[in-house]
């Protein structure tokens, strides 16, 4: 096994509310590692803490419990000093790439900065060369340096977005449904650039998205998640071809297919994801799923390995 | 029988940049009791077609340039207002995309679903009462007669779809245009959703066109595919041939560009360069500049939309031999 670059031990992120004693769960008690050189995708429907888990590894926000370990370095309690040092070494490549960059800069304003902070004894040509080399390898031209975001398409901004997040070399990225808000053929143009700057910059990726299609092509490893829990996490051929946890296999056979006509093995769900500050008891999938018992209603399953080293947190019994 | 039949419609809108012909000489038509997908992505005119059909289109910068919209022989553009009321929200209803925004905050659901069922169907209050609660039960609302006298806000995303579905059936509509009806909704949700519509369609024999950028929502829901590309049709064929052997470069591309569950590539093939500015269309064949196939023959004239064997439409050069 490749050496550990994150290692997240019983993470919890609870959000208060005006009820004291109900807070959202928003991840509730998750355990995992991302290895160096993968890509580890994260799926799972609104409200099931894939984003707050994104933001979490990278220390953005403060666990409620539990720690994350970055190359066996603890951030969960570093000084802000300490761990500014470390954000050049980790990033996160936003969702609507409009939101995150700064409307009042230009794009060599909004990439020169990183170097500005983390590197003040840079002078202004090197910092462009930089820019440059960075616009580059995003595929913009150099005469866009000049521009500000609105001045882009919705692609070419998340170019800029992207081109920040690897302006100091980081070796991990955090990828938090980088693609969502774009075209399809758009979507394919930045996917593929993405895989050409992992292969580049020696990256490790978390990739969280909704979109199961751009999961099973993107990544090596995949986590699925559902409110606030982790339910299954293995190789991507064993997620894919195994469908163990009934919340995956309903959540896969929903994928709208373009090849086959054949939509009869469909799993539809009924009812609609319980609210993470009310959430059932048990299992959290219990009240959805058709092969619910009685143990699942009271007891929360904990994530079993399976032979083939798939975890997966279901009470069925499965080899 | 047609339903609906769309002529060479043409929305243009003028603002300073120029004008933007949105919708260049759109011609479909939709069969009663079928559903037609229009697909494309951003910009491609898709919303504004079923606006136009509508007659929702913004008067202040959008213009109806000419063609016609036919319902049941009647032709919608040329409909004084008034006339046009009656039959919106009636006989032609439309859903949206985000059930957030087109609901009204500060009323409950029923009285916004009683609202037009006493407006266009002159029920009195009580009676609009009763009817709506039938409508939430339609649409699979459990408990409506609870439910009904909730606000949008408590509700969840898929439920506030249902809700804009029973308020779009409270006319008897036998036209449904739904718009992006489950692009913000999850996946597992996004399933319930068309199968709702799929069973709805069958129970009342509406005709339904769903507008999408997912070719995976036509491929579940749809007879008949018109792909959309800088204002035009660039391809019009039954799901079923289109998904087996697409023709226009841009349909292909567009497929390509989705990764296959089923399937592993290393690398996506995509459609290179973005879709042209409205305001600044190519004077040939509007996507010969993204084609790999443009030759500049291409380049020289708009092309027409070719009839090809069975009736599937094609606008490209390469089709025609």
């Amino acid at each position: 096994m490749s050496e550990v670059m994150i290692d997240v031990q019983n993470l919890k992120k609870y959000f208060p509310t005006s009820n004291k004693e109900k807070p959202v769960k928003a991840v509730d008690d998750i355990t995992f590692q991302i290895f160096k050189g993968e890509t580890l995708g994260v799926v799972g429907e609104s409200g099931c803490g894939k984003s707050t888990t994104g933001r979490l590894v990278l220390n953005l926000i403060e666990p409620t419990e539990g720690t994350v370990s970055f190359k066996g370095q603890e951030l969960t309690h570093l000084k802000r000093k300490a761990m500014r040092a470390m954000r050049g070494e980790m990033q996160i490549i936003f969702q609507d790439p409009y939101a995150s960059l700064d409307p009042r800069k230009t794009v060599f304003q909004i990439l020169a900065e990183p170097y500005q902070i983390h590197h003040p004894e840079m002078g202004r040509d090197e910092i462009y060369a930089n820019v440059t080399r960075l616009i580059d390898c995003v595929g913009l031209r150099p005469e866009h340096i000049y521009r500000y975001p609105h001045e882009f398409s919705g692609g070419q901004r998340q170019r800029v977005g992207i081109a920040r997040a690897i302006a100091l070399n980081p070796e991990f990225v955090v990828c938090d449904e980088p693609v969502s808000a774009l075209d399809v053929s758009i979507q394919a143009q930045v996917i593929n650039l993405m895989q050409d700057i992992k292969k580049e910059f020696n990256l490790t990726y978390m990739f969280i998205s909704h979109d199961l299609r751009i999961i099973k092509h993107f990544c090596d490893r995949v986590m699925v998640m559902y409110l606030g829990n982790i339910v299954e996490m293995g190789t991507k051929k064993a997620i894919y071809e195994k469908r163990r946890h009934p919340y995956t296999k309903a959540l896969l056979s929903a994928i709208p297919n373009i090849k086959s006509e054949d939509h009869s093995k469909r799993i539809l769900l009924t009812g609609d994801i319980p609210s993470p500050v009310n959430p059932p008891s048990g299992c959290p999938f219990h009240p959805r799923c058709s092969y619910c018992m009685d143990i699942c209603k009271k007891e929360k399953p904990c994530l079993r390995t399976m032979a083939d080293g798939t975890q997966v947190a279901c009470h069925l019994e499965m080899d | 029988m047609s339903l609906l039949e769309v002529k060479d419609l043409k929305t243009y809108f003028y603002t300073d940049a120029g004008c933007g012909k949105a919708v260049d000489g759109v011609t479909f038509s939709v069969d009663k009791g079928k559903v037609l997908g229009i697909v494309g992505e951003s910009g491609c005119g898709k919303s504004v077609t079923s606006l136009s059909i509508m007659r929702l289109v913004d008067l202040t910068t959008g213009k109806y340039e000419g063609g016609s919209i036919l319902f049941d022989g009647q032709d919608i553009l040329k409909l004084p207002e008034k006339e046009m009321r009656k039959l919106r929200g009636n006989k032609i209803s439309m859903i949206f995309q985000e059930p957030m925004t087109s609901l009204n905050p500060v009323f409950t659901i029923g009285y916004q679903i009683e609202e037009s069922l006493m407006l266009h169907k002159g029920l009195d209050k009580k009676a609009a009462r009763a009817r709506a609660i039938e409508l939430l039960e339609m649409v699979g609302i459990p408990e409506a007669g609870k439910r009904v006298d909730e606000y949008p806000h408590q509700l969840s995303g898929g439920m506030r779809q249902r809700v804009m579905i029973a308020m779009a059936l409270a006319g008897d509509p036998e036209l449904l245009i739904a718009d992006e009806p489950t692009t913000a909704l999850d996946v597992t949700i996004q399933a319930q959703i068309l199968e709702l519509l799929k069973e709805l369609k069958e129970k009342l024999g509406m005709s339904i066109i769903i507008i999408t950028h997912d070719l995976g929502v036509i491929a579940e829901m749809a007879d008949e595919v018109a792909v959309m590309y800088a204002g035009e049709i660039v391809e019009k064929a039954t799901t079923r041939e289109l998904f087996d052997a697409p023709k226009h470069p841009y349909t292909i591309g567009l497929m390509n560009s989705i990764p296959d569950v089923n399937e592993e590539v290393d690398r996506l093939r995509t459609l290179e360069g973005l879709v042209p500015s409205l305001y600044d269309m190519p004077s040939g064949c509007r996507f010969a500049p993204r084609c790999q196939f443009a030759c500049p023959e291409c380049e020289k004239e708009r092309i027409p939309l070719k009839e090809l064997e069975g009736g599937r439409q094609v606008r490209c050069r390469r089709c025609e031999q």
